[in-house]
């Protein structure tokens, strides 16, 4: 074999172990759930072949899978905005601040280790009507808001449990903010200085342009993790009040552990995966359009 | 060297490859072992194995099971190495399960659960071994009825349980209240507790939504009747019917009007339900016969009595009933034969079973031979609340629990939904209405729980 072919080959060697690897347990895993989306399976007996029978049945005769796609866009609206703006913001102050810098961001990170049943269960006391933190707002004098159910009002339910979601993640994404504006050209700032830019003015065109690819990361991830959200949902209002916080990944959950529709739930998983890939390419789209990553 | 190190990173790469092929070999054989060793009864040496699977527990409740079954087994099977084996949720056994392994007894959560593992062929049929044991005659009819699908007994009932009312003492004491004796009773008796800013009925659901059918089996069952409640199920009646309706209207009706859970149950965890009535914010709650357990161990100082719901004026009162789980033969077992004469003991086992109800509050199997007399030691209230259960047997005056004799689909709908009814997102009429649909789906493909 010529030294060239040699070249070209041997790389796609060193791949081969990490692309088998990746085959088989994600790969045909994932191809597997497409093809069991055209069965009738319980996730036990034989499965039998029903073509779109179960896709039919999601876009015709299931009120609550456009319900859960509606929230899993509400989840989404609230996360690609409030963590964002927020865990930007403050990445701003604490990368202004030298000595105490690790304090603040451990502490602001802190809830992002916490496991999401324990912050569930805690976050649900305290929004129990009886003794969480309504009592504390009766004792602060606000009546209105000391009858709230947080948890229990389907109107606001999903808000509260995103609430806690983003207390949990948006400390992350501040370490992740943070993390990217310490790479920044500190010399790209005192020519900003030099040319007369004010705070606001570094922060527009030095600080945003410096981390557009980990904005561009962290709005990709959101987008996606969004759809895919599960654990406080689950944990909290396991998808009630009246169906009020079912989104995609707790009616997956329910239709193949509870209803025992393995095979309706591989249809939704189809769905879910289909939704995500369109937002990943929309929101690629927007970001190249935007600015925010290269061509 | 340049083309030694090619040639050592070839050799790298390659090994690589093998090591993982041999790693998903290794694997697949470690996960056939495994499951040949749970199956197939085979542990190291020539002992055989029998598995049985369990809920998750503590160390006090292993240390109990240790004493009233585990060292009872192990005396009665000293050749076989009986082990119970700990699930954390139902989905990781029915994996397991669906995966050609798994535990060799299974422990399911009942009638409509056992069913879906039977369509799937995953339980064996036990009517053989009902034979040979004489099963029919040692459990009541209504609780080995439930067992069957399709024409074949699948599973044994493993607990006996109902709902009823429970009362706080101490609120009823320093309120003056009266124990309803009839349905208007307690209707005026809520009014007067609601107006004492008390919550009449405790109740949650917020980690839990299932527990509405806690609810809607007593109201249907209480206070439509269970002759309804078979109509439907044999087809004779619909689950749209009067009677059925007005029963579940007046579920709402007290919903709405804050006599159950305080118009905020959505957001109230079940461990609150028991906690709100143990600590007086609630006088009294529908529970199932099992919150006994709850109630001595955490609220040692909660002075609780129980009755069956009141019936309406010159009606009998009726006790909704249900098997709380059910134990069932693994398909993939290579020892069904032992399997089942392990379960034959278990159910006949009389001694160590009234010894662990007594001291341990567990919960009786449903036999006919049951001698109340056995579990004279127990606690005074639960030997009320199980002679309630045994008279309501003699009388008839039984009810149906959804998780034992509704159809697994409708059943579903309905925890889902109630709910939605409750929060007025949806009609009583389009929620029966839906619930029926499920009644003719169970009926036609013959899954409809046969109900006695």
């Amino acid at each position: 074999m010529n030294p060239n072919k040699k070249r070209k080959i041997v790389p796609y060697l060193f791949i081969v172990p990490a692309f088998l690897l990746h085959a088989c347990i994600v790969t045909v895993p994932a191809l597997s759930t497409l093809v069991m989306s055209l069965f009738d399976w319980n996730g036990m007996n034989q499965a039998a072949f029903i073509g779109l029978q179960n896709f039919k049945e999601i876009f015709t005769e299931d009120k609550i899978v456009r319900l859960s796609v509606i929230h899993n866009i509400e989840w989404l609206l609230i996360f690609i905005t409030v963590p964002l703006i927020l865990g930007f913001v403050v990445a701003i102050l604490v990368s202004q601040l030298r000595r105490s810098q690790m304090f603040f961001r451990t502490v602001y990170f802190v809830p992002y280790v916490i496991s999401a049943a324990v912050a569930g269960k805690i976050w649900t006391a305290y929004m129990n009507p009886y003794y969480g933190l309504n009592q504390v707002f009766a004792k602060l004098g606000f009546e209105n808001l000391s009858k709230v159910l947080w948890l229990g009002n389907p109107k606001i339910a999903l808000a509260a449990v995103a609430f806690v979601d983003n207390w949990h993640w948006w400390g992350f994404i501040m370490v992740l903010f943070l993390g990217a504006l310490q790479q920044v050209d500190p010399t790209l700032y005192e020519a900003a200085r030099v040319d007369g830019a004010n705070r606001f003015q570094e922060l527009i065109h030095v600080s945003i342009p410096g981390i557009r690819q980990t904005i561009a990361f962290v709005l990709i991830m959101t987008v996606m993790w969004s759809f895919l959200t599960f654990d406080y949902v689950y944990i909290m209002t396991n998808g009630g009040p009246a169906n009020a916080t079912e989104i995609m990944a707790t009616y997956i959950y329910k239709n193949a552990f509870v209803k025992y529709r393995a095979g309706y739930a591989n249809a939704l998983c189809v769905i879910q995966s289909g939704i995500c890939i369109l937002l990943y390419f929309f929101q690629k789209y927007v970001s190249k359009k935007g600015g925010l990553e290269d061509d | 060297m340049k083309n030694m190190k090619k040639f050592l990173s070839l050799c790298l790469a390659g090994a690589m490859v093998l090591s993982m092929a041999a790693c998903g070999s290794s694997a697949d054989n470690g996960e056939k072992e495994g499951s040949n060793k749970d199956a197939a009864g085979e542990s190291g040496g020539n002992k055989q194995k029998i598995v049985i699977s369990c809920g998750l527990a503590d160390d006090s409740q292993t240390a109990v099971r240790q004493i009233y079954l585990d060292e009872p087994l192990k005396e009665a099977f000293p050749d076989v190495d009986i082990e119970f084996k700990m699930y954390n949720d139902r989905q990781s056994l029915q994996v397991e399960v669906a995966g050609g392994g798994g535990p060799d007894i299974l422990s399911l959560d009942g009638p409509t659960d056992v069913a879906e593992f039977a369509k799937s062929d995953r339980v064996l049929p036990m009517d053989s071994y009902a034979e040979q044991y004489g099963w029919k005659d040692l459990f009541y009819d209504w609780a080995y009825d439930s067992c069957f699908y399709d024409g074949k007994l699948y599973s044994l009932p493993t607990s006996f349980e109902g709902m009823v009312l429970y009362y706080n003492e101490d609120v009823f004491k320093d309120h003056e209240w009266e124990v309803p004796e009839t349905l208007e009773d307690l209707e005026k008796l809520m009014a007067e507790i609601k107006e004492a800013g008390i919550i009449p009925l405790s109740f949650g659901n917020a980690n839990y939504q299932g527990a509405v059918d806690w609810l809607y089996s007593t109201f249907t069952s209480c206070y439509a009747g269970p002759d309804s409640i078979k109509a439907v199920m044999t087809g004779e009646g619909k689950f749209t019917d009067p009677a059925i309706k007005d029963s579940l209207q007046m579920m709402v009706d007290w919903w709405e009007k804050g006599y159950i859970g305080d118009n905020s149950s959505q957001a109230v965890t079940q461990e609150d339900m028991i906690a709100f009535f143990a600590e007086g914010r609630a006088a009294m709650m529908i529970n199932g016969t099992w919150a006994t357990s709850q109630l001595g161990t955490i609220y040692p100082d909660c002075n609780w009595n129980s009755i069956i719901m009141p019936a309406k004026e010159g009606e009998d009162a009726i006790f909704p009933l249900a098997t709380g789980g059910g134990y069932a033969i693994n398909a993939n077992t290579e020892n069904a034969d032992l399997a089942a004469e392990v379960l034959n003991f278990l159910f006949t086992d009389y001694d160590n079973h009234y010894a662990s109800i007594v001291d341990a509050n567990y919960q009786p199997y449903p036999l006919k031979t049951f001698d109340m007399e056995k579990i004279k030691g127990v606690d005074e209230k639960v030997y009320e609340q199980y002679e309630l259960l045994m008279d309501a047997q003699v009388d008839n005056r039984i009810g149906f629990c959804s998780w034992t004799f509704y159809p697994s689909e409708m059943r579903v709908y309905m925890n889902e939904n109630t709910d939605a009814v409750f929060l007025g997102e949806l009609s009583l009429d389009e929620y029966l209405e839906k619930a029926q649909t499920y009644v003719d789906e169970a009926i036609a493909d013959g899954s409809v729980p046969i109900l006695p």
